[in-house]
């Protein structure tokens, strides 16, 4: 069920009612548990054992590490989760890319191999759900917070339908005390989730939608287009997975405000990002965050010698780019931003002095940025490195024999989108709808969602994030 | 509800969200004023339209229709029997019988002037849309008030699930919906800007063009092949003959017609009335039986209904060898179902004018 889709308005619709029609708070949160498994039973009922059994699990594991009285009970219980977590999403996720992968390399020595043939289905939002539930075990452990003793809390805090399958990740931090107060349909900022939607759904629908077609015409078949579609294609897919993820994101949050939830942003106007660190200060923030509080710190953070910290920041951007997805692209893209990260870092160090920048170096860190978040999306996108590597080839050198040329009505929807961007991010923050009567501002948003839903194709591309 | 922090009552949520419905129809009719359905339509349609005129007799129906009634051997025949026609085929695959009305509707309104029969094939109203073709213009497109209204009753006379039924009721409901506020068609109009021309499931061939496809031509006959595909289509057709044959209407498990599939049927005999152009009814060579319509046409509601689902009375239209497959006929099948049309056709004529027959 995507957010985009007519059955969802109808689900929601039920679930907003009835969820404002109760009176209490457990029965809420019963009935907002009961949608969200519904919601995930509409793409497939048999993976709802595998979200109940995650909650289960981190739920019994805070309980644990939080009753045990040393440490080592403590880290034996965080590993206990550690393990059964990250062993379901192995399993699930990345089972057949390691056996592809061992494959190739004994084929690649000249050793027999035989192939396995398991097919295994990715649970939806996997990723997700599976990295919420582990912040809960390692932040218990950390000590940053009590357990909570509500079993129904905490499978709601996993679950819970408007982020459970592409985020945002959600800490229990902020979640769970959303949870103990009984919420009033007054505090709701009604006029801002709607909005916020509106966006969403535009940008999911009428950028995202409507670009694809010719992304996916490029990316299977390069050698037919020429040098400026292969720059267009990657703008134009810069354009897609924005407009797709931080679309879904806005969804996700304005539904969650809907039902009296708090959800952090999960994009900051990342296309504007003055370096590649603020990049990723912008983009896909609760995994960034995530990957950083989890990860990075872990092994050892911004401590150590300039090459250590390099390390760190490499493998946490390589495993972040196979959190994407279980293949090598993903890899190589991960690992293209842990170069740029490195690299980043350097630079800063060595050009203190020169700071503040000339106005006219100010402008060149966002271009450059940008330029290179959208070429590292061709690995992102290609279906192999290869693919990827023969359009980078032809994106930096040329030398494309296709003879098909970039539409200009894209060229000119894209310069549009990248317009609307800047303009949007000079606005952020104000409100203009609160200026307006209540029957102005209705007007308004029935004028907007039509025209939204004309510019919108009927066949929605499913959510790219959905396949992490 | 539109409150940003304080509270309001039902009854102004309720005139928000009704302003809010106004002003999103009024955009939609505003701006949709410019993209005209018109522009939508396939090739067929568009030829019709501009050619029209040169027609007297009109087909329209499913692939029965566009595969298997011949316009040139229809013409032939009826310039033999000294009545002579100008037919078009307007034949559309996959059509179910809401389709069939809206275009029945839709060529009534083009007000041509040489128009003087049509011949819709009957057919049962099938409620269900394959997944593929759920955002299908062609599916989009008849979504008025009262065919969605229709289609959306017709699952409570199948033998169909409460899941699916309520499914099928909701997505005609959600494609009435998607119609009404023309979503996808500024999207269309930018699609079809980057890509050329969108692909016209209905392409028009040459200036002569009579709408009619032959099996044949467009695929080699199974026949030819000597293949298990026809092999298989064979004993189906040898079954499905034996089938029809032995059973007798008593013995039929025919359901009755729906509400909804009658309601469709005697309407476009009511519109082609009030356009004084006179209407024929055909119920083509099936394999099942279809006595429902029979009797609609013995108790008089329908009128002019030819029937060719009898295997006694037309042996060669269930005969293999005139065959493509269970559900077709092959080109020569097609000569010869054209020509017995044709036959009834001058037949019936005969007898009363449109003007009479409406």
């Amino acid at each position: 069920m995507l957010f985009v889709e007519f059955r969802f308005a109808v689900f929601f619709a039920v679930a907003f009612l009835v969820h404002w029609a109760l009176r209490r708070n457990a029965l809420r949160k019963a009935w907002l548990l009961a949608c969200s498994y519904a919601f995930y039973a509409g793409w497939d009922w048999r993976f709802v054992g595998l979200i109940a059994l995650s909650t289960l699990i981190d739920y019994l594991a805070g309980r644990c590490i939080y009753a045990s009285r040393t440490q080592a009970a403590r880290r034996r219980w965080v590993t206990i989760s550690l393990v059964a977590n990250l062993g379901i999403l192995g399993f699930f996720k990345y089972f057949g890319f390691f056996v592809d992968s061992a494959t190739h390399f004994l084929l690649w020595l000249g050793l027999p191999t035989s192939q396995s043939s398991l097919e295994i289905i990715l649970p939806l939002g996997i990723s997700f759900y599976t990295f919420q539930s582990l912040s809960y075990s390692i932040d218990v452990y950390r000590g940053r917070f009590e357990p909570t003793r509500n079993l129904l809390d905490f499978a709601l805090y996993v679950g819970f339908f408007p982020q459970l399958v592409a985020g945002p990740i959600v800490r229990a931090a902020s979640f769970l005390p959303q949870l103990r107060v009984v919420r009033r349909f007054e505090d709701v900022d009604v006029r801002a989730a709607l909005v916020l939607f509106l966006i969403g759904f535009f940008k999911k629908t009428c950028v995202a939608d409507n670009v694809a077609p010719f992304v996916d015409r490029v990316f299977e078949n390069p050698s037919a287009f020429d040098f400026a579609a292969h720059w267009m294609a990657v703008l134009a897919y810069a354009a897609q997975v924005y407009g797709d993820f931080s679309g879904y994101s806005d969804m996700a949050i304005s539904c969650a405000a809907l039902l009296g939830f708090k959800l952090s942003p999960n994009f900051r106007f990342p296309y504007l990002a003055s370096s590649i660190a603020d990049f990723w200060r912008r983009w896909h923030i609760s995994l960034s965050t995530w990957l950083r509080d989890y990860l990075f710190f872990s092994l050892g953070g911004n401590r150590g010698t300039r090459a250590r910290v390099g390390w760190n920041l490499m493998i946490t951007m390589v495993l972040g780019g196979l959190w994407h997805g279980a293949g090598w692209n993903f890899v190589f893209w991960g690992f293209l931003h842990g170069i740029a990260l490195a690299v980043h870092r350097v630079w800063q160090h060595r050009t203190k002095a020169w700071r503040p920048w000339p106005p006219i170096l100010a402008w060149l860190g966002p271009l450059a940025t940008f330029a290179f978040v959208a070429f590292s999306f061709v690995f992102f996108r290609a279906s192999d490195v290869e693919t990827g590597m023969a359009m980078a080839r032809t994106l930096l050198f040329g030398g494309s024999t296709g003879e098909l040329g970039p539409p200009p009505v894209l060229s000119a929807f894209v310069a549009l989108l990248g317009a609307a961007h800047l303009t949007a991010a000079k606005f952020q923050g104000e409100r203009p709808w609160d200026r307006l009567p209540s029957l102005g501002f209705a007007a308004l948003l029935g004028v907007a969602s039509a025209l939204v839903l004309m510019l919108s194709p009927r066949e929605s591309t499913p959510f790219i994030y959905f396949q992490f | 509800m539109w409150r940003s922090s304080r509270a309001g009552s039902l009854p102004s949520d309720l005139l928000n969200v009704g302003v809010a419905l106004v002003a999103a129809m009024l955009t939609v009719h505003v701006v949709g004023a410019a993209l005209t359905e018109e522009s939508s339509l396939p090739g067929k349609f568009s030829y019709l339209r501009d050619r029209g005129d040169r027609f007297d007799v009109i087909f329209v129906g499913t692939s029965r229709t566009l595969y298997q009634v011949d316009p040139t051997h229809f013409d032939r025949r009826t310039a033999l029997l000294g009545l002579p026609t100008r037919s078009f085929n307007f034949g559309l695959v996959g059509g179910k019988l809401t389709e069939v009305d809206y275009t029945v509707r839709w060529v009534l309104d083009r007000e041509s002037e040489n128009l003087e029969w049509l011949v819709v094939e009957l057919n049962r109203l099938n409620p269900l849309t394959a997944k593929k073709n759920r955002n299908n213009d062609r599916v989009i497109r008849w979504h008025s008030l009262r065919r969605t209204f229709l289609a959306s009753i017709a699952p409570f006379g199948e033998h169909i699930g409460a899941i699916e039924r309520s499914q099928t009721i909701l997505d005609h409901w959600r494609q009435f919906g998607l119609r009404a506020l023309r979503v996808g068609s500024l999207a269309r109009a930018f699609e079809s800007s980057l890509s050329g021309n969108t692909t016209d499931p209905f392409p028009v061939h040459g200036s002569e063009y009579d709408g009619f496809v032959s099996l044949d031509a467009s695929r080699p006959h199974p026949a030819k092949r000597r293949n298990r595909e026809w092999k298989q289509a064979f004993e189906e057709i040898v079954k499905n003959h034996r089938r029809i044959t032995e059973t007798k209407p008593s013995e039929s498990d025919e359901p009755p017609l729906s509400f909804a599939t009658r309601n469709l049927v005697l309407g476009i005999q009511r519109a082609c009335a009030k356009r004084g152009v006179g209407i024929v009814f055909v119920i083509p060579p099936v394999f099942e039986r279809w006595d429902a319509f029979t009797k609609m046409g013995e108790r008089g509601e329908i009128e002019n209904l030819f029937s060719f689902n009898d295997p006694f009375a037309h042996p060669g239209l269930f005969n293999p060898r005139n065959r493509w497959n269970v559900g077709h006929l092959n080109a020569r099948g097609a000569k010869i179902y054209s020509r017995a049309l044709a036959e009834a056709f001058v037949e019936m004529r005969r007898v009363r004018s449109p003007s009479q027959s409406s």
